[in-house]
């Protein structure tokens, strides 16, 4: 019994937070209604945070940082 | 003997953030040849003792003076409206509090001279008193680096600007140690190829940069310099 509540509560909170491999959005084809609002309601907390990221993407100065006088 | 030495730097940077913080220019940088507010802040009264006087004497280079009235007293010039030398705030006798525990603003409008990248002296004096009435006098009129006395509040002044990017050419040159006095509000500043940020997140993606190298030098006048605000 404990087994089957621990296998159910997995379910659940895989369905929870989604699936990292999974397209966050449905093919047209296949539910062009899908409410992007309840897709993103749905995988939300489960994503990383653009402005909370320690540095840009590279590691490297963002290009509207860089001095118009740069010569590479 | 390595912790004891960290306890007395630390006591030492403690004591002189405390001396300096009784009369600062809390208004930050002025703008160069532009009218503006600039405000003193008086953090502390004299061992204990309330504030009951402030006096600024205004160097060369600050004109077009006018006087904001304050809640701690009510301001008097020296010199003429239209020349300015001093301003005197006088706390009023009743409005004395028994102990140290104000934080007074006093505000002015100037207009300040087209001196950007240069730190300029204000000297203040600041008058105490007691509950049973002694008066004490402290003179903030020291310059930069005197190892004796109280310093004088240093008015920085920094060019217009605009949000976004400005070319500057350097007319005097800033020492590297001072980047972070005159840019610490900058996003960036760039000469040629070197960048500069006090952003500490920022400080490792500059070096990371392919053809970037950080901006340690200092600044020689004459530069050409791009600053991102």
């Amino acid at each position: 019994m404990r087994a089957a509540i621990t296998v159910l509560l997995l379910a659940l909170g895989t369905t929870a937070c989604g699936d990292d491999r999974t397209p966050a959005h449905v093919d047209a084809g296949a539910g062009a209604d899908a409410a992007p609002d309840a897709v993103t309601a749905t995988v939300g907390p489960c994503l990383d945070r653009p402005d909370r990221l320690d540095s840009t993407p590279t590691g490297q100065l963002p290009c509207d940082l860089i001095s118009p006088g740069f010569q590479p | 003997m390595r912790s004891s030495r960290v306890a007395f730097a630390l006591a030492a940077l403690c004591f002189a953030s405390l001396a300096e913080a009784h009369v600062s220019i809390s208004s930050g940088h002025a703008q160069a040849n532009k009218s503006q507010k600039i405000t003193f802040g008086v953090g502390h009264g004299c061992d204990g003792a309330d504030t009951v006087k402030v006096r600024v004497e205004l160097p060369a280079g600050i004109s077009s003076v006018r006087v904001f009235s304050s809640d701690f007293g009510k301001p008097t010039i020296e010199g003429t409206a239209a020349a300015v030398t001093a301003i005197v705030w006088t706390k009023d006798a009743a409005d004395l509090l028994g102990e140290d525990y104000g934080y007074y603003e006093l505000t002015i409008r100037a207009r300040v001279g087209d001196v950007p990248f240069t730190s300029i002296p204000v000297k203040v004096f600041q008058t105490c008193r007691t509950a049973g009435g002694v008066e004490t006098t402290v003179a903030w009129d020291q310059p930069p680096g005197a190892t004796t006395g109280e310093p004088a509040p240093l008015l920085h002044v920094v060019p217009g600007r605009i949000t976004g990017w400005n070319k500057y050419t350097l007319a005097t040159a800033v020492p590297a140690a001072k980047l972070g006095t005159f840019f610490g509000d900058a996003q960036i500043v760039w000469k040629g190829n070197s960048a500069y940020s006090a952003n500490a997140a920022l400080q490792p993606l500059i070096t990371d940069t392919p053809g970037v190298t950080a901006l340690t030098s200092d600044l020689a006048a004459g530069d050409v310099i791009w600053v991102k605000y």
